[in-house]
């Protein structure tokens, strides 16, 4: 580079050659950050939001191919995205005698704040369910940070839409506005993961791969291809499970953060006129013996009042399913999914689209048998239909005690 | 602060626009200054400390050195110096390793022993800056060069925040020169210092610490692996570390050439050496040449019988491995490497007597052998370099040789092999064409290449940035 022994028109174009090299490099890099901003906040959101964007994208399919059918939502975390399956449901009627599309909604962690950002993405996108069925994840209940609302990891995740709504119930909206601006300054690193997963995700080491909702079926549902097996196979899973919740559930104290959300969720489904219904996924007798009493009680007291305050149905299907059909006590496996879906879907869904919502809570019946039985998998009524056992749901607001009519 | 951090580049780009603002130099020297001792106290504000303490003493010296006429006088500033730097790289860096081989030792002897090790943190980049403090002393008591006279100048000539960290090691004779012209923005270099700083940021972003998800589980439990993953990683550790600290060495040049100033190239295409000498003359090139002009020619060099010079060159590497790091695995490998250099010494001799294997060796097929012989050499070395222990490293070694099964590669080898193809791509044409040629490219062209560089390393960058493995030599 010795810029002064070299004649000085030759200088003059190597400084012009230079600098052009410098600019076109700085145009082309802005260019290209601002067409991957604009991509990842329009047309393609699965860059931004894989797990939203995969999902808005295979409803959008599902309702174009499908257009006269009504919309049901479910909206939860992976206990719903792995335990409910649409798809192997039985036909649910409208009064009309229409069969609604069921799509399984829902996200990674969502808790009510998550939940709340989906129907409003959904919403902006044009997309008003006629029911919503939204989970309750009763460890979530207790952080004011969800997954999807971690200001740490998920931010660029959101748009700005999203940000204005997070900044209205979470605590530091500073910092959370200052994550946010910096990942819209660098898009290409923000969405890296995503967009490795999505176009090469062999690169991707296992613990950053985000691509198994590639996977969903046409009806949401995440298939983690794993059937029933004994839970002495997975401790390592379990022992996930016990390092993510026992500790909320030993000292819970709920967030209000959460509180709020939930409550604003079902005035935007008042207002917009969605009936909704609220539920507690199955549980395996591992994870509920991580329920301190007190946890417990509160989590009644709460989910009492909700459903009173909010006039919403609270179903509680925490001791729907046996130990044999979770992995990790949590989520259910294939089988479990099936098994599941096949039940909730007649008891509790066809309720909440034949407009008996406002009775679910008071539907206390006799107690079903806690766990189904199992017969034909494809067919898991079937064993107790026959056997004359009548099949009554049991529709409660209460957590882990169970009511009878004569307790009634 | 590292070089490939968010921090790191508003930290330069502030430096970089208030120094080409100020015109005037010694301001300018005042800044660089001021901006080197934030970055190192960025990681440890009492070592920034030490460090400047430790400069001040060796511009004391040195001065002093010049002054003094009297040989003895100057013999002992000199060992004052010397002991001052060694002995703080001694008891920074390897108290604790003399102390656990000490406790080791005794308890093999079966004595009982109540050694245990002290609570000491190593000012980082201590083994480099040591080395250039040596260097600028030895210089001035040689008189090669005249002692600093400028505090300013001298302690930025120890504290330039590119090679402050892992080097390039400078000479004195070459940097302090350097700060006393005076210097003008230039285009030219600029293009320089972005090509230097993005070829490093893919190396290090982009290559390196991917690699890295092929080598750390393997070498944290190797007997988990089946020979094939060892040899992968095996494999991704010869270019993860490669990439790392080539990769570190560009970005320092490229910051360093943004600033007006050139520091020395450190590496020069290594596995492309054809024996291993030539390896050392292009890996680490800094560090092999203070090696070879303040520790193996003060031995005797080479000018002295056959069987003194070898072990010369083995007393040399070893010390190099120690330089390392506080471990016997470094240890074992600078053996190794004095080892393979003797032997190739002999070697050499022999084929000089024997003209057709000499000539064979020489031909394009002989020379492919070579230089597959020596990668294969210097992979082999590298294993212990890893490992954290022999045990580690006898256990790669082990299953690779009885052909074990167990665990694949940590990751699918569609990344390696690309990455492996890209750099053997990458070195193919940086052996054949010449950089001059790619500056006849349109500029769109080289403005697309430096825009997608960029944009390469942000979208293959890991999920947390992991430290250049020569930070902690």
């Amino acid at each position: 580079m010795t810029s002064e022994r070299i004649p000085s028109s030759r200088r003059r174009r190597l400084i012009a050659q230079t600098r052009a090299c410098a600019l076109w490099g700085l145009g082309i890099f802005l260019t290209a950050n601002l067409g991957m901003w604009i991509a990842t906040q329009t047309f393609m959101p699965h860059l931004r939001d894989p797990e939203f964007g995969y999902k808005l994208n295979l409803l959008k399919r599902r309702m174009a191919a499908e257009p006269e059918r009504p919309l049901l939502v479910l909206l939860g975390s992976s206990r719903t995205g792995q335990g409910l399956r649409p798809g192997v449901m039985p036909d649910i009627q409208t009064p009309d005698g229409r069969t609604p599309l069921v799509f399984n909604f829902s996200q990674v962690g969502s808790g009510p704040l998550s939940e709340l950002v989906a129907l409003r993405r959904l919403l902006r996108a044009g997309i008003r369910p006629n029911w919503l069925a939204i989970e309750i994840l009763p460890a979530l209940l207790g952080k004011n940070v969800d997954a999807f609302s971690d200001t740490g990891n998920c931010i660029s995740r959101t748009n700005w839409d999203d940000l204005q709504l997070l900044c209205d119930y979470l605590p530091d909206t500073q910092n959370l506005k200052s994550r946010w601006y910096k990942t819209q300054l660098y898009p290409w690193h923000a969405h890296r993961f995503s967009f490795m997963n999505h176009y090469a995700s062999d690169w991707v080491p296992w613990r950053l791969r985000l691509d198994h909702w590639k996977s969903l079926d046409p009806w949401g549902w995440s298939d983690i291809g794993l059937d029933s097996q004994p839970l002495v196979l997975v401790p390592a899973a379990l022992e996930v499970s016990r390092m993510t919740y026992q500790e909320g559930l030993r000292h819970f104290r709920l967030s209000s953060v959460q509180d709020r959300a939930l409550r604003d969720l079902l005035a935007l489904c008042r207002q917009e006129n969605i009936p909704a219904l609220l539920y507690l996924m199955p549980e395996g007798d591992i994870f509920r013996s991580w329920y301190a009493p007190a946890t417990s009680a509160a989590l009644h007291d709460h989910l009492s009042r909700i459903s009173v305050e909010c006039r919403t149905p609270v179903v509680d299907a925490r001791l729907w399913m046996q130990d044999k059909y979770f992995g990790d006590s949590h989520h259910l496996y294939r089988k479990g999914a099936s098994l599941f879906t096949q039940r909730f879907g007649p008891e509790v869904l066809s309720r909440l689209v034949q407009g008996q919502t406002a009775a679910l809570p008071d539907l206390v019946a006799p107690v079903s048998p806690a766990y189904p039985q199992e017969g034909n998998p494809d067919s898991p009524l079937q064993a107790e239909q026959s056997s004359g056992q009548t099949n009554v749901p049991m529709l409660s607001i209460h957590g882990e005690k169970k009511r009878t009519v004569g307790e009634r | 602060m590292q070089f490939c951090t968010q921090k790191f580049f508003y930290f330069f780009a502030l430096v970089f626009a208030v120094y080409w603002a100020l015109p005037w130099r010694r301001v300018r020297v005042g800044l660089l200054l001021a901006a080197s001792f934030y970055f190192y106290a960025s990681w440890n504000k009492q070592l920034a400390l030490l460090i400047c303490v430790s400069t001040l003493l060796d511009y004391l010296l040195a001065l002093g050195l010049e002054r003094a006429v009297v040989d003895w006088r100057r013999k002992f500033l000199l060992c004052i110096s010397l002991c001052a730097n060694l002995g703080m790289l001694c008891y920074f860096k390897y108290t604790n390793f003399f102390l656990a081989s000490l406790d080791e030792a005794l308890i093999a002897a079966g004595a009982r022993t109540w050694i245990s090790t002290l609570d000491i943190l190593a000012p980082i980049g201590i083994s480099f800056y040591t080395f250039e403090a040596i260097n600028y002393m030895v210089d001035v008591y040689r008189r090669r060069i005249r002692a600093e006279r400028n505090l300013g100048d001298f302690m930025l000539f120890i504290l330039f925040f590119p090679h402050l960290i892992a080097g390039p090691i400078v000479r004195a004779r070459d940097f302090l020169a350097q700060i006393k012209r005076p210097k003008h923005f230039s285009w030219a270099r600029m293009y320089v210092g972005i090509s230097y700083f993005l070829m490093g940021l893919v190396k290090k972003q982009a290559i390196a610490d991917r690699m890295a998800e092929y080598v750390d589980p393997v070498f944290a439990d190797p007997s988990l692996y089946r020979a094939s993953a060892i040899l992968f990683a095996a494999l991704a550790w010869a270019i993860q570390i490669y990439c790392d600290f080539s990769g570190y060495t560009d970005m320092a040049l490229g910051a360093a050439h943004m600033l007006g100033y050139k520091l020395s190239r450190n590496f020069n295409l290594p596995y492309l050496a054809v024996n291993i000498s030539d390896f050392w003359r292009r890996w680490h090139i800094s560090l092999s040449n203070w090696l070879r002009d303040y520790l193996f020619i003060p031995l005797g060099g080479s000018r002295c019988s056959r069987r003194r010079a070898a072990i010369n060159l083995l007393i040399t590497m070893t010390l190099g491995g120690l330089w390392h790091g506080s471990n016997w695995t470094y240890v074992f490998w600078g053996v190794l490497h004095g080892t393979y250099l003797v032997v190739h010494r002999y070697f050499r001799d022999w084929c000089k007597a024997r003209p057709h294997w000499d000539n064979a060796l020489q031909s394009a097929v002989g020379t492919v052998l070579r230089t597959v012989l020596t990668f294969l050499c210097v992979i082999f070395g590298w294993i212990f370099f890893r490992a954290t222990t022999f045990d580690a490293a006898w256990t790669l070694l082990r299953r690779v040789a009885v052909w074990s099964s167990g665990l694949g590669t940590p990751i699918p080898r569609q990344s390696l092999m690309s990455i492996l193809l890209f750099v053997a791509i990458c070195h193919i044409v940086a052996h054949w064409t010449p950089w001059r040629k790619m500056w006849r490219l349109p500029a769109p062209i080289q403005g697309f290449g430096f825009a997608s560089a960029l944009i390469l390393a942000q979208v293959l960058a890991p999920d947390a940035g992991k430290v250049f493995i020569y930070f902690q030599f």
